[in-house]
């Protein structure tokens, strides 16, 4: 496992030491999808690294797709101008059906056995309906996490996939494992997106493009070259 | 020029001496948490303080060590802690520390035994929220566990506390019921800290039952409302951060142009009938793009002509809760989002 260094500056307060959240980017799924560009494409295959490479981070992405071949990459809104959307989000697999070459990951802090009913969250707006395991993660809209995810969006603790319960805060967000989940503890990794299906299911419940979801991605976030 | 986030240090100062007068006798501890909601930590913290603020509260340890490594002396509230979190960096720093199980509180204790020195803690109890601090049920057994670590000088117990969820005047009428029984048992218990500290931005302006020792005063401060029903004019804040950018030369249809910020500057997505102010007009938003923003103009506008997508009212221009209402969600999100992603200007 090897961290990418993050070409941007980091916030005051956000050394290693501390909540984990990590964006694992998958260079597997990068590698695949730059060589089908390249066989598609030679050499007009292209990268948009706009928006700090949508998330992904540009200084690391340019320098494997320059090692896979790729000698074209797009930097402004001109650079754009005569390509076709779906190609700028292709390399990072962010077309329908494609592996997404980033998964977005939070660390369980806290986890509760509450009864039917119970509220959750700001405003109340939230109740869980039967008894339930719920888990508190590090992750919030400060960190690109959309509010708009609000009692709608999945996330994955261990075996089970339970939806956010009540309102995305600014640092936290709570999900609802509902009744039979009982082996989730503080420490976990709680998993937001790691496959096309769940991204997208991100993507819709937050109304925007899944490369607007990566791309809006906080700076507290770790991005990881992980090995697979 | 993409975008710039301008922050307002001087209007950020008179934010906070208002909300310091509201809460009087009550102390401030002004939250500095998501880089100060986007504006720069490190900016903001000397001007809170400044401004009459007596304590700062950040999310995790290592916003608080930045801040003491900046020089900040106060007091310094971390509450937010993973497997990973550095307490005894945190102790040695005489970081507070939000303290919400009995697994925090052995991790806390095995650091300061490990350096042979207390570290201080303020014990959370969960309102009704369900984010961290003990349900009531788990409360008598976290006391108990701290007042035993005190007793063997392992913790200083400076605060008990929790959040409100802002859901109703009734609600958080209970949620403060909760809180003095809390308070109450942990009396029993023979632990009576220096400071309760419940109330941030809405029951702190709006509710002096919740104000005890200290208001945790957060988004007020940046110059955004908490409340549906009172605007930030209403409650007399001014706004901090004000989003600029300028008339891009790319081409557009007839009858729109575009802007030189997108969603990864900072303009918010999924709104519905916002508006930009460029020569003081208002500009309907058509599209936004990872890196400009289509609207439409009445009048031909020059390439390079400023552009406010939110900022000061009184200006013309649309508001951080004017964008939030049109986005379908709260100011917070969107100063929090542009500070981060815009590049700031702070004056």
């Amino acid at each position: 496992m090897t961290a990418a260094p993050d070409p941007r500056p980091r916030d005051a307060g956000t050394g290693p030491s501390g909540v984990r959240r990590t964006a694992w980017l998958s260079p597997t799924a990068f590698d695949a999808a730059l060589d089908a560009l390249v066989a598609r494409d030679g050499e007009d295959a292209l990268v948009d690294l706009r928006a700090d490479a949508y998330g992904h981070g540009a200084v690391e992405v340019e320098r494997r797709a320059r090692e896979r071949g790729i000698r074209r990459f797009l930097r402004t809104a001109a650079d754009a101008r005569h390509v076709t959307p779906q190609r700028l989000v292709e390399p990072y697999g962010l077309l329908p059906g494609s592996t997404p070459v980033l998964r977005l990951t939070g660390e369980v802090i806290a986890v509760k056995r509450v009864p039917a009913g119970t509220a959750v969250s700001y405003g109340y707006t939230y109740r869980t309906r039967g008894e339930a395991t719920i888990a508190l993660v590090g992750l919030g809209y400060a960190d690109g996490v959309p509010r708009l995810a609000s009692s709608r969006a999945p996330v994955r603790v261990g075996a089970a996939t339970g939806v956010v319960a009540g309102r995305v805060a600014m640092d936290q967000l709570v999900v609802d494992l509902g009744e039979h989940a009982t082996g989730a503890q503080a420490g976990d990794d709680a998993v937001l997106w790691d496959d096309a299906a769940t991204l997208s299911a991100w993507a819709a419940a937050t109304d925007r493009a899944p490369e607007a979801l990566t791309a809006g991605l906080g700076r507290r976030i770790q991005r990881r070259w992980g090995l697979g | 020029m993409t975008a710039v986030a301008r922050v307002d240090t001087a209007a950020f100062a008179r934010n906070v001496e208002r909300l310091v007068a509201r809460a009087a006798p009550s102390e401030v501890m002004l939250a500095v948490k998501a880089d100060a909601y986007g504006h720069g930590m490190l900016d903001l913290a000397p001007v809170a303080l400044a401004a009459g603020a007596s304590s700062l509260a950040v999310l995790e340890i290592s916003a608080a060590l930045a801040l003491r490594s900046a020089g900040i002396p106060n007091r310094l509230f971390a509450w937010l802690h993973g497997a990973d979190s550095d307490f005894a960096s945190a102790i040695e720093a005489d970081i507070d520390l939000g303290v919400s199980s009995g697994r925090e509180l052995q991790a806390i204790t095995a650091a300061a035994a490990q350096l042979g020195r207390p570290a201080r803690v303020h014990l959370k109890i969960d309102t009704g929220l369900r984010r961290n601090g003990a349900l009531p049920e788990d409360w008598p057994a976290l006391v108990t566990a701290a007042a035993s670590a005190a007793a063997a000088s392992r913790v200083v117990i400076e605060g008990i506390w929790s959040h409100l969820a802002d859901a109703s005047v009734e609600d958080d009428l209970a949620a403060i019921g909760v809180f003095e029984t809390a308070l109450a048992q942990a009396a029993a218990l023979g632990v009576v800290p220096p400071l309760r500290h419940l109330a941030a931005s809405s029951a702190g302006w709006r509710e002096p039952r919740a104000r005890y020792d200290v208001v945790r005063f957060g988004i007020a401060a940046y110059g955004v409302s908490p409340f549906d029903d009172l605007t930030a004019a209403d409650m007399g804040l001014e706004a901090v951060m004000t989003l600029r950018t300028t008339v891009a030369p790319d081409a557009a249809p007839d009858g729109q142009c575009w802007i030189a910020a997108g969603y990864a500057d900072g303009v918010p997505l999924a709104a519905h009938g916002a508006s930009v102010l460029i020569d003081g007009r208002r500009c309907a938003v058509d599209r936004v793009e990872v890196d400009r923003t289509l609207v439409a103009i009445a009048d031909p506008v020059d390439e390079g002509s400023p552009v406010i997508v939110f900022g000061d009212p009184t200006t013309g221009a649309p508001t951080a809760a004017e964008w939030a209402g049109w986005a379908s969600t709260i100011g917070d999100e969107i100063i929090t989002g542009a500070g981060a992603r815009a590049r700031r200007e702070v004056v």
